[in-house]
């Protein structure tokens, strides 16, 4: 008990009404209550999870890959503009060319100096993840020596960068996908 | 005593610290335009390309003269042509419109193919023919272009194939812009793309 008070000797009653008194008064002079406590510290928590939430899309625009839509865009331009075909035609393939590209076979003389090698054609930090496909309106397109694809199938966890032309082989249009991650 | 809080001041500067934190992450996410989204600038610029690359293919091949050539002088219009003389929803019966309509119409995009050619006055002004005509483009819509000669020699073709009558003595769209020389028209065909 508070040592302010001389007198000793007040009856117990006195005491648990000063106790009783005390705490109403506390209660009397309370500005935020438990709940006010509560739903002040939710709306806070709230908050700072929202803001905290916004970070990834601070830090996205430089992610980078960014050089990747350069790489996949230059890829494509290399394959329809000369190595698969003559630079003076450029989009128009030469079929065996192409064919041989893709499946080893048939043995001609072509421009490019490595089959079925991504890594040779690309760069080895580029060929592991480079995939190079020619389809047509229902799937990728076999002319009989084998399917036109080549490289890795490209990953369903990360980013894949897409690139596109129309090429011309065979008395008819294809789309040649060249897909980078 | 043991106030947590003494002022009412005290309440608005941490409602205000809080307003401003949830700003500043409202403000600081950032949109580019290679922000993976339908319309980022990469999905245009391959659409581009596309497009850039079938003209390009086309006219190696020989097929796109024979479309721009593709002309019914009796009704002045394109070859079965209803929507002021162009194509709507397709691209004309020749190879090069089978190949529109493969790269393009079947994958759903909208395609504009417009003919300009010279005006023969002295200030060369161009003027449009339309041969494909989807409508009006949306704000995500994307060109590609080649030029192409026309000279006097060059015929009409129509569904057999080339006609024996020459642009020079027909009712073509494009005039004998050079008089003087074996050239007739200097022809731009133009390809409009964009998702329908």
């Amino acid at each position: 008990m508070s040592a302010g008070r001389p007198t000793e000797g007040r009856s117990r009653p006195r005491k648990r009404t000063a106790h009783r008194e005390r705490s109403a008064e506390r209660n009397g002079r309370r500005a935020q209550t438990t709940l006010d406590f509560a739903i002040g510290a939710g709306v806070f928590l709230l908050a700072v999870a929202f803001a905290v939430s916004f970070i990834p899309g601070m830090i996205q625009p430089f992610a980078g890959d960014q050089s990747r839509v350069v790489a996949a865009d230059q890829a494509a331009d290399r394959l329809v503009g000369g190595l698969l075909g003559a630079p003076d035609q450029p989009y128009l393939l030469n079929e065996t060319c192409t064919s041989k590209f893709f499946t080893g076979s048939p043995a001609v003389d072509c421009r490019f100096a490595h089959p079925q090698n991504l890594s040779a054609t690309f760069g080895p930090d580029v060929g592991g993840r480079i995939n190079v496909t020619v389809e047509n309106e229902t799937g990728v397109v076999d002319l009989g020596t084998g399917w036109l694809t080549l490289g890795d199938a490209p990953p369903s966890s990360r980013r894949v960068v897409t690139a596109q032309r129309t090429v011309w082989f065979g008395g008819r249009t294809y789309t040649l996908y060249v897909r980078e991650w | 005593m043991s106030r947590g809080q003494a002022h009412t001041l005290e309440a608005f500067a941490a409602a205000v610290v809080l307003l401003a934190s949830l700003t500043f992450a409202l403000q600081v996410t950032a949109v580019t335009p290679l922000t993976a989204s339908t319309s980022s600038q990469h999905i245009e610029n391959q659409q581009a390309a596309v497009a850039g690359s079938l003209l390009g293919a086309a006219a190696a091949n020989g097929t796109l003269k024979p479309s721009v050539l593709f002309w019914n002088s009796t009704g002045h219009r394109f070859y079965n042509a209803t929507r002021k003389g162009a194509y709507p929803m397709g691209g004309p019966p020749t190879a090069f419109g089978r190949a529109l309509n493969r790269t393009f119409v079947s994958r759903g995009f909208a395609v504009d193919v417009n003919v300009y050619y010279l005006d023969p006055g002295p200030e060369l002004r161009r003027h449009r023919q339309r041969m494909v005509d989807f409508g009006q483009p949306s704000d995500h819509g994307t060109s590609a272009t080649y030029t192409l000669t026309l000279y006097d020699d060059d015929v009409l073709y129509d569904q057999n194939g080339p006609t024996g009558t020459r642009i020079n003595d027909s009712a073509f769209y494009a005039p004998d812009a050079f008089r003087a020389s074996p050239a007739y028209n200097v022809i731009v065909v133009e390809v409009v793309v964009w998702r329908m």
